[in-house]
C-alpha cells in the first residue's frame, strides 16, 4: 500500500504469547509516518498489547513471549543492542487513564527532559513552554505552573500528559484509548490536537469508539482475537468494509 | 415477622455481643488512661517543687543529695535517637526501595516477612549481641569504654530498620503503578523513575515511618542500657558512655524511694509528652499529605 520511505513503523510476522495464551496472531502491518493510523476492535482482542509492543511496554510484563520483526525507520527494535530507554524516547505513549504525576505543572512536564538528561532550568523552560503550547494548555496553566497537576481537570491532564511526551522530542506517540476516561468536550480537544499531532509525528491511536477513529483517523486498522481483519483508508473501512467481520463492527452488530 | 422465631433471640444475641465489645474497648483505654494519670500524679508534685525548667534543664543527677536534673539524659536520649536514624533511615530506605520497587516478586514476598521478623526478637538479644560483640569491637578501634553512643546508636539503627522498611515499603507499594508505567514509557530507567515520581509521591509514608522508628528508638530501652555505658553526664563524644531517658527509670527504678522514686516518674512525663508528640506527627504526615487516587 505504501512505498518504503513512507513507512515509519514496520511489523512483520508478529505473534505475542502471555504463558499460554497467544494473545497475537501472525500480525503483519505498516504504519505510515505523519498520518493517524487507528486501531480498532473488540475488547480484548489484542489492539492495546499491540501498541504495547511498539514502544516495548509488554517487555515490563512477565511470562510474555514475543516472536517476529518490529522495525522503526528499518531498525530492529527487539534487536539485542537496542536501548530501550531511548526507542521509549522516540516512541512516546499516553495511557488510558491521564497518569498526571503528584509534581507540580511545571515538572510534569520537565521530568520528561530530565530523563533524556536536560537538567538546567534555561534550557528546560522553552521545552516546557513549548510543549505546553503544542497541546493548547499553556495559556490555561501559564499563570499556576508551580501548583499540583492534580488539580487539573481530567481533560487538562491528558494534555499534560501529551505534553509530556512531546517534551522528550518523539517520532511516533502512541494513544491508548487516550479519551475512554474524558467527557466528550475533552474528546474533542484531544481529537483536535491529534490533527495537530499528525503534522509532525506518527500518531497511532487504539480507540474503543468506532465514532472516533471515523472522525479522527487516516487509517484503520481492524482487529478480532489477535488477528488483524482489515487495514485500509479509514473511510473505505468504514463505508465499504471487504470483511463481512468489519462490516458487522463497524455497523454495530458485533462487540 | 411477629411469628418468627429466629428474629428476638438474634437480636438479643447481636446486642449482647456488641455491649460486651464496647465494655471490653472501654476497659482497654480506660487502662492506658489511668497509666497516664498515674504517672502524672507521681511525677508531676516533684517538677512542680524543682520547676520544669530547673528539672528539665538542669545537668546534675544526684539523687542521694536531692539533686534532680535530667538534662543529660535528654541529650543522650537525642544524640542516641539522632545516631539511630541517621543509621538505620538510609538502610532501611533502601532496603524498601529495592524490595517494593525492584526484587522480583518472589524474592520479596520471602524477604519482607523475615525483615518483619526481626522486630520479634526481643529486645535484650539485640543488645546482648551489642555486648559481646560492638562493644569490644568500638573499644578496641576506636578507643574509649566501648560503652558508648556509638554502640547504642548502631544497635538502635538496627532495631528501628524493620519499622522503617515495613511502613516504607507500603507506602511505595501505595504509589499507582502508573506512575511508574508513566515514568519507564517516557524512556526512563527504574531508578530515574524512582527518584523522580515514586519518591516524591511516597514521601508523606516516608516521613512517617522515619518518625515512628525515631518512636521506637526513643522509647528502647533493654539494649540501650546493655551498650551505652549509661554515665549521668552529657557525652563529650559518640565514644563516651551515655544515659538515655528510659535508661534513667529502668536502672534505678529498683531502689528508688521518696523523691528519687517522683523523679523516676517525672523522667517518665517528659518521655511521655516527647514520644506522644512524636506520634501525633506522624499521624499527620500520615493522613495530611496523601496523595490523591
Amino acid at each position: 500500500m505504501f512505498s518504503n520511505k513512507d513507512i515509519k513503523i514496520d511489523i512483520k510476522n508478529l505473534d505475542l504469547y502471555y504463558g499460554p495464551v497467544h494473545a497475537l496472531k501472525g500480525i503483519t502491518v505498516s504504519f505510515p509516518r505523519n498520518a493517524i493510523t487507528a486501531l480498532i476492535g473488540p475488547s480484548g482482542c489484542g489492539k492495546s498489547t499491540l501498541l504495547r509492543c511498539l514502544n516495548r511496554m509488554n517487555d515490563l510484563i512477565e511470562n510474555v513471549k514475543i516472536e517476529g520483526m518490529v522495525t522503526l525507520d528499518g531498525e530492529d527494535i527487539y534487536a539485542p543492542d537496542v536501548d530501550v530507554t531511548h526507542l521509549r524516547k522516540r516512541i512516546g505513549m499516553v495511557f488510558q487513564r491521564p497518569v498526571a504525576f503528584p509534581l507540580s505543572i511545571y515538572e510534569n512536564v520537565a521530568c520528561a527532559a530530565r530523563v533524556h538528561g536536560v537538567n538546567d532550568k534555561r534550557s528546560l523552560d522553552p521545552i516546557v513552554e513549548e510543549s505546553l503550547r503544542r497541546v493548547g494548555l499553556w495559556d490555561e496553566v501559564k499563570d499556576r505552573l508551580g501548583s499540583s497537576a492534580l488539580n487539573l481537570s481530567l481533560g487538562q491532564q491528558q494534555q499534560l500528559c501529551i505534553a509530556r511526551v512531546i517534551a522528550t522530542g518523539p517520532e511516533v506517540i502512541l494513544l491508548d484509548e487516550p479519551c475512554s476516561a474524558l467527557d466528550p468536550a475533552s474528546t474533542l480537544r484531544i481529537e483536535d490536537l491529534m490533527r495537530e499531532l499528525e503534522k509532525r509525528y506518527t500518531v497511532i491511536i487504539v480507540t474503543h469508539s468506532m465514532q472516533q477513529a471515523a472522525r479522527a483517523s487516516d487509517y484503520t486498522i481492524f482487529m478480532l482475537s489477535g488477528e488483524i481483519i482489515e487495514y485500509g483508508i479509514t473511510d473505505d473501512v468504514f463505508t465499504s468494509p471487504r470483511d463481512s467481520r468489519t462490516e458487522s463492527y463497524v455497523t454495530g452488530r458485533l462487540g | 415477622m411477629e411469628g418468627d422465631p429466629m428474629r428476638y433471640p438474634m437480636r438479643y444475641r447481636e446486642a449482647v455481643i456488641e455491649k460486651t465489645l464496647v465494655i471490653v474497648a472501654l476497659s482497654a483505654i480506660a487502662v492506658l488512661g489511668l497509666i497516664i494519670l498515674f504517672i502524672f500524679k507521681e511525677g508531676s508534685p516533684i517538677m512542680a517543687r524543682i520547676g520544669v525548667i530547673r528539672f528539665i534543664a538542669g545537668a546534675k543527677w544526684a539523687p542521694s543529695r536531692g539533686v534532680f536534673g535530667i538534662l543529660p539524659m535528654i541529650w543522650g536520649s537525642i544524640w542516641v535517637t539522632l545516631g539511630a536514624l541517621i543509621i538505620g533511615v538510609p538502610l532501611g530506605l533502601a532496603c524498601a526501595i529495592f524490595l517494593a520497587e525492584m526484587a522480583p516478586a518472589r524474592a520479596s514476598a520471602i524477604l519482607k516477612p523475615a525483615v518483619e521478623l526481626l522486630a520479634g526478637i526481643p529486645s535484650v538479644v539485640y543488645g546482648f549481641i551489642g555486648l559481646v560483640v560492638l562493644v569490644p569491637f568500638i573499644r578496641r578501634w576506636f578507643g574509649g569504654p566501648g560503652f558508648s553512643v556509638l554502640a547504642a546508636a548502631i544497635v538502635l539503627g538496627i532495631m528501628i530498620l524493620p519499622t522503617i522498611i515495613s511502613i516504607s515499603f507500603d507506602a511505595f507499594k501505595a504509589v499507582p503503578v502508573a506512575y511508574r508505567d508513566g515514568m519507564l514509557a517516557l524512556g526512563a530507567t527504574r531508578w530515574q523513575a524512582i527518584r523522580m515520581v515514586i519518591l516524591p509521591a511516597a514521601r508523606p509514608g516516608i516521613v512517617a515511618a522515619v518518625i515512628l522508628g525515631m518512636g521506637r528508638a526513643v522509647g528502647e530501652t533493654m539494649a540501650v542500657i546493655m551498650v551505652a555505658g549509661n554515665a549521668t553526664k552529657i557525652p563529650s563524644s559518640i565514644l563516651a558512655p551515655v544515659r538515655t531517658l528510659t535508661s534513667n527509670i529502668a536502672l534505678e527504678m529498683g531502689y528508688a524511694a521518696g523523691e528519687h522514686r517522683e523523679a523516676l516518674f517525672a523522667t517518665g512525663i517528659v518521655l511521655f509528652v516527647v514520644i506522644a508528640l512524636l506520634n501525633l506527627t506522624a499521624r499527620l504526615f500520615a493522613t495530611g499529605g496523601r496523595v490523591a487516587r
